[in-house]
C-alpha cells in the first residue's frame, strides 16, 4: 500500500515506512538509545531527500522521547535546572545548525554536508564504542573489575567562572559548561536529525559529572526541548518536515521499541554495546562508499521555481 | 472497455459535420487528485479521427502531454579530494515538470525534421533554455543532464508506437503519471498527421491537484511554516505520550 508524503513529494510504501520504524525502534528498544542517529541514515538509504529525512527525523524524536521523560519526571530522575540551562546552550546551538544547514542547502550542499558529518560522527561513535566494549569483554573474561569513573570538571573547566549550584546533580560548576555542551550538541542535533543522547550522556558523565541516576532523565528532558526548536527552525528554514512521515514512522517505533526491550535483557551490557558500534560502523561504512563511488549519474535535478 | 471507448468516441463523432480531416478528443480524466493513497496513475487519451477517409493516405497521431513548466536548477558533481562533491551547476528554464509523449511510431517517420523542430516535439526537441553556462557542448550536457534524470523518475516519456489506431478511424494511448507528479495544468495536445503533414489539432486540460488532507498539509507547510512547525512539534508530543502510555499498559 503506497501512502503519498506531501512534503517529501514521493510515496511510500506504508509497510516499508512503519517496518523502518520497527527496526529502528526494535535497536533503540533493545540498546537503550534514542535512535535518530541510526533513523535519519535509514530513511535516506530508502530514497527519503536527507533535508526531508534530518527535519523530520528531529520532529519524530520530540515524539519518542516524551513517555520515558514523563517516566523519569515521576521518579526524580530530571535535574530540571541543569536541562533547563542545556535547553538554552541547545537553543543557541540548534539556531546555528538551522542556520547553517538552510544556508547550505540553497547553495546545494547540504546533502554533503549531512553525509560527511554523519561518516565523521558514527565512524568516531562507531570505533570509540568497538573499542570500549570490546575492552569490557575482555576484562569480565578475565574477571577484573572495571575502571573508577572521573567525577567533576578537571582542569581548566574548573577555573570558568559563572559558578551555579545544581543541587539535584549535587554539582558546584560554570554555568557556561552545561551552555556550551548543550550548544555544541544542538549544532550537531540540527545537522544531523538526532537528539543527541549518544553525546550528550557521556558529555554528562565525564565532562560535567553529573551522577548517573539523573542522566538518562535530564537528557531526554532536554532533547524534547531541543528537538521540538530544532523541528520548528527547520519547518521554517526549509519546509522539510514531513510530519505524517513521522506519525507513520512512531507507530512502528512504538512497537519496535516494546519488542527490543524485551529482547536487550537477554544480551549482556558489553555485548550490546559491541553489537550496535558494528550497526553504527556499517552505516557508516555505507554513507562513506555513496560518498566515495562514482555515482551512476553525475548530474542531479532540483526544482527551483514553479 | 474497447466496446466503451468505441461507442463514446462514436457519440462524440456525431456531434460534428466532418469535412475534410478532424479530431475529436477526450481524456478519460480531466482532473487528477493527489491524494494520500496516490501511487500514480494511467490517463487515457482517446478520440476518433473523423471526415472522409481516403485509404490511401498514411494517418499517424501524436499525443504530447505536458506538465506546468519548471526552473530546474541540474547540478554536476566532480571529484574534490576522493569525495563526489556537486562542483557546477546550471539553471533550466521553461523545463515542463512532466512530458510525456505518444505517437502511431518513430516521430522521424511521421514528419520532417524541420517540423519536429519548430513544434518542440520529442524530448531531445523540447523547448528548453539552459542558463548560466555559454559554451555549447555544456549547455547540452547540462540539457541531456536534466532529461535523463527526469526519465529516470519516469517524468519525461517518450513511447513511439505507443498510440494504437483502430481500423483507421478511432485512437487510444495510455500515458502513465507516475506518483512523483507534480500538481499543475498539463496541456494534452493531439495532432493527426496526414501522409507526413499535420492536419488537424486539438488540446485538452487537465488538471492536477494536490487535495484533501494533503494539499491542506502542502499549502500549510508552504505558507505558514512557523504555525505547521509549532503543530509538527504539538502533534508529534501529543501522539508520542498517547504511543508510550498505549505501550506501558500491555
Amino acid at each position: 500500500m503506497a501512502l503519498y508524503l506531501p512534503i517529501a513529494e514521493m510515496s511510500l510504501n506504508v509497510f516499508l515506512v512503519i517496518g523502518l520504524g520497527a527496526v529502528v525502534g526494535f535497536l533503540s528498544g533493545m540498546f537503550g538509545v534514542g535512535g535518530g542517529f541510526l533513523m535519519t541514515p535509514f530513511l535516506i538509504f530508502i530514497g527519503v531527500p536527507p533535508t526531508v529525512a534530518v527535519a523530520t527525523g528531529a520532529n519524530l524524536i520530540s515524539a519518542s522521547s516524551v513517555s520515558g521523560a514523563i517516566a523519569h519526571f515521576r521518579r526524580d530522575g530530571i535535574d530540571v535546572k541543569m536541562g533547563t540551562v542545556l535547553i538554552v546552550g541547545g537553543a543557541v546551538g540548534s539556531v546555528v545548525g538551522a542556520w547553517l544547514f538552510a544556508y547550505l542547502e540553497s547553495i546545494g550542499q547540504v546533502d554533503l554536508l549531512i553525509s560527511l558529518a554523519y561518516v565523521v560522527f558514527l565512524g568516531t561513535l562507531g570505533v570509540l564504542m568497538l573499542r570500549e566494549s570490546v575492552a569490557a569483554l575482555l576484562r569480565s573474561r578475565r574477571g577484573n573489575p572495571p575502571p573508577p569513573r572521573r567525577r567533576q570538571p578537571r582542569g581548566w573547566l574548573r577555573a570558568l567562572p559563572f559558578k551555579t549550584r545544581f543541587r539535584t546533580s549535587r554539582l558546584y560548576i560554570s554555568v557556561l559548561l552545561p551552555l556550551g555542551v548543550g550548544a555544541v550538541v544542538g549544532v550537531l542535533a540540527a545537522i544531523l536529525g538526532v537528539g543527541g543522547g549518544f553525546i550528550m550522556i557521556p558529555a554528562m558523565i565525564y565532562i560535567l559529572g553529573m551522577p548517573t541516576n539523573v542522566v538518562v532523565g535530564t537528557s531526554l528532558y532536554q532533547i524534547i526541548f531541543v528537538t521540538a526548536i530544532i523541528t520548528v527552525l527547520h519547518a521554517v528554514g526549509t519546509q522539510s518536515v514531513d510530519v505524517i512521515l513521522t506519525l507513520l514512522l512512531l507507530t512502528g517505533a512504538v512497537i519496535g521499541a516494546q519488542a527490543g526491550a524485551r529482547y536487550g535483557l537477554r544480551l549482556k551490557a558489553e555485548q550490546l554495546r559491541a553489537l550496535l558500534s558494528l550497526i553504527v560502523l556499517g552505516v557508516c561504512v555505507r554513507m562513506a562508499l555513496d560518498l566515495a563511488l562514482e555515482p551512476e549519474d553525475l548530474y542531479s535535478i532540483a526544482v527551483v521555481a514553479k | 472497455m474497447r466496446g466503451l471507448l468505441v461507442l463514446a468516441a462514436l457519440l462524440l463523432v456525431t456531434g460534428r459535420t466532418a469535412e475534410g480531416q478532424e479530431l475529436v478528443t477526450d481524456v478519460s480524466r480531466s482532473l487528477v487528485e493527489l491524494r494520500y493513497d496516490f501511487a500514480g496513475t494511467d490517463l487515457l487519451l482517446f478520440g476518433a479521427i473523423g471526415g472522409e477517409d481516403r485509404p490511401g493516405e498514411q494517418l499517424d497521431v501524436v499525443i504530447t502531454l505536458t506538465g506546468p513548466k519548471q526552473t530546474i536548477l541540474v547540478r554536476r558533481k566532480a571529484r574534490i579530494a576522493g569525495i563526489w562533491v556537486n562542483a557546477d551547476s546550471a539553471r533550466v528554464a521553461d523545463a515542463p515538470g512532466f512530458y510525456a509523449l505518444a505517437a502511431t511510431r518513430r516521430l522521424d517517420l511521421i514528419a520532417d525534421e524541420r517540423y519536429l523542430q519548430e513544434a518542440g516535439l520529442g524530448l531531445a526537441r523540447l523547448p528548453l533554455r539552459v542558463l548560466d553556462v555559454s559554451d555549447a557542448a555544456e549547455r547540452a550536457a547540462f540539457r541531456a543532464g536534466l532529461t535523463r534524470n527526469m526519465a529516470a523518475a519516469d517524468l519525461y516519456q517518450q513511447r513511439e508506437g505507443a498510440v494504437r489506431l483502430l481500423e483507421r478511424r478511432l485512437f487510444r494511448a495510455d500515458i502513465r503519471l507516475p506518483s512523483n507528479v507534480p500538481a499543475g495544468v498539463f496541456l494534452a495536445d493531439i495532432r493527426l498527421f496526414v501522409d507526413g503533414r499535420m492536419a488537424a489539432e486539438r488540446t485538452l486540460d487537465i488538471h492536477v491537484d494536490k487535495t484533501g488532507f494533503e494539499r491542506t498539509v502542502y499549502l500549510l507547510a508552504t505558507r505558514a511554516p512557523l504555525l505547521y512547525g509549532v503543530s509538527a512539534v504539538f502533534i508529534a508530543l501529543f501522539s508520542g505520550w498517547i504511543a508510550g502510555m498505549i505501550a506501558t499498559r500491555r
